[in-house]
């Protein structure tokens, strides 16, 4: 389970991403989903979830729509045009950070 | 899959009702709650009644109550504070710049232009974060830092009994009336006057962390009340044993004074 700093830092562009790549998605999907892509490393609560989706539906990065499966309502999200131009510039400044962390924390890619 | 029936969802419902969250926080939980309870009966073979028992336990009223306050605070406090920061820092940046401005002393301005920068520092730090859980590490006055205090914690002379004491908190001068800020979402749990304190407001927040302000003009808040982070729980006064008006803020640590700067970062 990796650190809360970490996980605040990278959300929004975990979510977006996930959004893009897989289409729709409910809330509960995403946390699972999110689960298994890290082998449970990187947890998604639903105090971080719900909020973030509120925000992401109110800045248009997101459309939500509703549905009743199994008998009860059920919010789908998905990405919007917005959306998915912030997290490919969030997707590169972050590849961009991560290749300044190797070479300021002086990590071997080749070993690990 | 297991698939919950009506009134299978219907006891979920009742549930999330009884804490009275907002509509659609709580249309998105009912779903969530039901899948985790599904999934509960899919996978580990147990009765509705069992995962029922488990999921609500562990989704008790408090920490729905707390998922509410947190998503009001992100998508309609913050917004607020942003705006109202950014409004200060373009009234603030015409005085400075405006040639018709009978600006008294550009100190001032400078500084409300360096206030409003901290606000969205300490709007970026809130980010992503879930502010009910946060321990107090946040200035109880707006647009002050922490560590902008006129006396420390620790040992040191006492202003009125002149003997050399342990002082529990820290003092921040700040003129009459200005606002004081909870310093963490949290419950309060006194709220009055209390002897050479003045008037004080106590605050219990997570984890065994306590805050304590005293000396206020006012308390805006009653016992037994939930405030979130930021929220004016009252104004700065000089009641109670006190030279003039300034903020005496503690923090405790299951019951012990701790200092209020160690939880920064």
């Amino acid at each position: 389970m990796y650190s809360k700093e970490l996980i605040k830092g990278t959300l929004q562009t975990v979510v977006l991403k996930l959004l893009d790549n897989e289409g729709r998605m409910y809330g509960y999907q995403m946390n699972k989903r999110v689960g298994e892509l890290s082998n449970g490393k990187y947890q998604l609560t639903e105090g971080a979830l719900y909020p973030l989706l509120a925000k992401l539906e109110k800045e248009e990065m997101v459309v939500a729509e509703r549905e009743t499966v199994n008998g009860r309502p059920r919010k789908y999200y998905r990405i919007t045009e917005k959306g998915r131009s912030a997290a490919t510039s969030r997707r590169e400044e972050f590849q961009n950070f991560l290749i300044t962390m190797q070479r300021i924390l002086d990590l071997n890619p080749d070993r690990t | 899959m297991t698939e919950l029936n009506e009134s299978q969802i219907n006891l979920v419902a009742v549930h999330l009702d009884e804490a009275a969250l907002e509509a659609s926080l709580s249309e998105s939980l009912l779903d969530h709650l039901c899948c985790e309870i599904e999934e509960a009966m899919t996978s580990s073979d147990v009765t509705f009644e069992e995962a029922f028992s488990a999921v609500t336990h562990d989704w008790s009223k408090e920490r729905l109550r707390k998922l509410d306050r947190t998503i009001n605070f992100t998508t309609k406090t913050k917004p607020m504070l942003i705006r109202l920061s950014s409004l200060t820092a373009i009234v603030a940046a015409f005085f400075l710049l405006s040639p018709f401005g009978n600006s008294p002393s550009p100190n001032k301005h400078t500084q409300v232009v360096f206030e409003s920068a901290d606000a969205k520092d300490f709007e970026l730090e809130l980010t992503l974060l879930d502010p009910a859980l946060e321990p107090p590490t946040a200035s109880p006055l707006a647009g002050r830092k922490l560590d902008d205090f006129i006396s420390g914690f620790g040992m040191r002379t006492h202003p009125i009994h002149k003997k050399q004491l342990l002082h529990r908190g820290i003092d921040f001068k700040a003129e009459m009336g200005t606002p004081v800020l909870a310093t963490a979402a949290g419950e309060i749990t006194f709220a009055g006057r209390n002897g050479k304190n003045g008037i004080q407001v106590v605050i219990k927040h997570e984890d065994g962390y306590t805050t304590v302000y005293s000396h206020l003009q006012t308390h805006l808040v009653e016992v037994g009340q939930s405030v979130d982070l930021g929220e004016m729980i009252g104004a700065v006064g000089t009641t109670g044993a006190s030279t003039g008006p300034h903020l005496h803020y503690e923090l405790h640590k299951d019951n012990q004074p701790i200092n209020p700067l160690a939880m920064m970062d």
